[in-house]
């Protein structure tokens, strides 16, 4: 404590620590709570992974004598039947959670560290760099979404890894909005001015006035945007362009399963379900998030 | 106001110049171009013939230059695999693709509004709830697995519809517009029309689910919060019968958010006209681009990028301007 404190008012301490306040009402949305538990149970299928299946995702029939395995209906040990190739169907659909949650959680972590990072400068600096930064961020919202990443693929080739970096790169700008909104937001508040008469740097100014207004649209963002990611990245699975056979991805198995799809139709529909049901889980987690942390998105949905 | 629309269209053209730039790196900037452009015909005479056409010895601005020169001109280079010009396939596959998008969007139109309004009307109530539930499972359903699904049920089941492609093979509809819906009426021929249509069916109600789940939603909330106003409740107190409250007094005003969701989602739904027209075997852009990407086809991959980024960004321009028009509240200095 030093003796310009004494000059501050003190600070007013909130009648609840706010972050217990904030877990007990999203505690008391139903929306986010069913969110959550979507959200767990594919945790759990993720990190249980080999104990939750029966065979090795990949391993195939072609050299044994799996092959006859092979396009099984639903059965009692494969209870989502098997693929062309004799794999377990739901070996794979328990691995590919594993898939899609590191490419919703990697990319999102990406996108929010680049995002963040050019928001707040551009928020700072203003200006030409403010001008540069946002009008780079509105060339890439001019591309509809999945069609960058598409171009961002084409350069790089298709992989894994170039489906996630691509799916990250493209929502960079949402991000970098929402930093820089909470950034000029703040900055012209008098405490702030007061905060940097003081001498506070541009880095203390970022993580004790702007991070902790910027918090709650984040991650409200965050959670709508892995599902938005897990999408993307399955639809550049299901064209060929993102996860490579033989991994357990759930838009490459709908690709390759497609073939099989008149006769075999539960190859087709478990994968879809298993996109659709981890998608629906971020989704409702984001909407019950925003109406719980962040009033003022709310519109009129109540 | 004059002035807002003259700044707004032209904040149009820095981002149509990063659009080029972007589509000329896809290109120049990394890789060798000779292989790119050769691709599996690449000698070192044909590179020469490439680095002199392509100008690929000059400097870089020079080059990017060059490449907005021949845009401008409508070159876009030939298709590695075809070897025709990228602009005369561009010319056959667009109206496909504008066709297939127009009608997934009237669809979602026709579809997401009334259920979003009745939705709100009768807040809260059982069709309330499934409304909202069958529109979160439509924000959250992958396009191409809805696709397949479509296939599956009303094409291999049910034999109701075709599962692939524009027409059968052996029909032919005089070309006009290349939207062969249009074509065939022009031609009078309603039974071509009818097979168009019934081929257009199950592309466009799949590309049509998500953004009709997301207008439903909106016009929902945009209606609950106008039925919340005070002229409302005068209405209601008048005795206006609580049909025309909403008919009349609440949508109109409950519109105008719709105009940018709208406008928003026809972006989405480029997005999903890739998807969707791959799985379909429709074939318009967005399966070309797709295409040209695993045949490294670079002309075509450049020149699919290119016309989608344009055309959203003259969407996302007209629904600007809109506003101006739709409400006389907002008045731009």
């Amino acid at each position: 404590m030093s003796a310009l404190d004494l000059a501050l008012p003190p600070r007013p301490s909130p009648a609840r620590p706010p972050l217990r306040d904030a877990v007990r009402r999203v505690r008391g949305s139903r929306l986010a709570m069913a969110g959550l538990g979507i959200i767990g149970f594919l945790t759990f299928c993720a990190v249980a992974a080999p104990w939750l299946s029966i065979q090795h995702p990949d391993a195939d029939g072609i050299w044994s004598a799996f092959m006859r395995d092979a396009k099984q209906p639903p059965s009692l040990r494969h209870w989502m039947g098997t693929d062309k190739l004799g794999r377990d169907l739901a070996s794979r659909i328990v691995y590919g959670a594993r898939t899609s949650l590191l490419i919703g959680v990697t990319s999102v972590s990406l996108a929010i560290a680049v995002g963040a990072a050019l928001g707040a400068v551009a928020g700072f600096f203003g200006r030409w760099v403010d001008a540069v930064i946002m009008r780079l961020m509105d060339i890439m919202l001019a591309f509809p979404s999945l069609l960058l990443a598409l171009g961002i693929v084409a350069l790089t080739g298709p992989r894994l890894l170039n489906a996630m970096l691509a799916v990250g790169i493209v929502s960079i700008p949402t991000y970098a909005r929402i930093v820089r909104a909470s950034v000029l937001a703040e900055v012209g508040k008098d405490y702030v001015t007061a905060s940097r008469a003081l001498g506070a740097s541009p880095m203390r100014l970022l993580l004790h006035h702007v991070v902790p207004n910027a918090l709650a649209p984040l991650i409200v963002a965050a959670s709508l945007g892995i599902g938005t990611a897990i999408l993307e990245a399955a639809g550049l699975g299901f064209l060929g362009l993102g996860a490579q056979p033989p991994l357990a991805e759930w838009g490459l198995m709908l690709a390759d399963n497609r073939q099989s799809m008149t006769s075999f139709w539960w190859l087709v529909t478990c994968p879809g379900v298993a996109i659709m049901l981890t998608v629906l889980g971020f989704n409702l987690l984001g909407d019950g998030l925003r109406d719980v942390l962040d009033p003022r998105l709310r519109g009129g949905r109540r | 106001m004059l002035s807002y629309i003259v700044r707004r269209v032209l904040a149009v053209v820095p981002v149509l110049i990063g659009i080029s730039f972007l589509t000329f790196a896809l290109l120049h900037v990394i890789g060798n171009p000779c292989v790119a452009l050769l691709g599996d015909h690449f000698t070192p005479d044909a590179c020469v013939e490439i680095r002199l056409r392509y100008r690929l010895d000059d400097p870089l601005p020079v080059r990017y230059a060059h490449f907005v020169g021949r845009m401008l001109h409508g070159d876009l280079g030939n298709s590695i695999t075809t070897k025709r010009p990228v602009v005369a396939e561009l010319a056959e596959k667009l109206p496909a693709t504008f066709e297939l998008a127009l009608a997934a969007i009237v669809l979602a139109v026709l579809a997401g509004i009334p259920l979003g309004i009745v939705a709100a009307a009768r807040h809260n109530s059982a069709v309330d709830v499934g409304a909202m539930v069958w529109a979160m499972l439509g924000v959250s359903m992958p396009v191409f697995w809805l696709g397949l699904m479509l296939i599956y049920v009303f094409a291999f089941q049910l034999g109701w519809f075709p599962s692939l492609g524009r027409l059968p093979s052996g029909l032919t509809i005089p070309r006009w517009s290349g939207m062969y819906t249009l074509d065939a009426l022009r031609a009078g021929d309603m039974h071509a029309f009818g097979i168009v249509l019934r081929h257009l069916a199950l592309p466009a109600f799949a590309l049509s689910t998500i953004p009709a789940a997301f207008i439903a939603r909106i016009t929902r909330s945009s209606m609950l919060e106008v039925l919340g106003q005070d002229y409302i409740r005068t209405a209601r107190a008048k005795g206006v019968a609580e049909r025309a409250v909403v008919a009349r007094h609440a949508l109109k005003n409950a519109l105008l958010p719709l105009v940018t969701v709208i406008g928003l989602q026809t972006g989405a739904l480029l997005s999903g006209a890739v998807l969707t027209e791959t799985i379909f075997a429709w074939n318009g852009v967005g399966r070309w681009t797709v295409d040209a990407i695993t045949g490294s086809d670079y002309p075509v991959v450049q020149a699919g990028v290119l016309v989608f980024a344009v055309t959203f960004v003259f969407i996302n321009l007209i629904v600007d301007l809109s506003y101006v028009w739709l409400d006389p509240r907002i008045r731009y200095e």
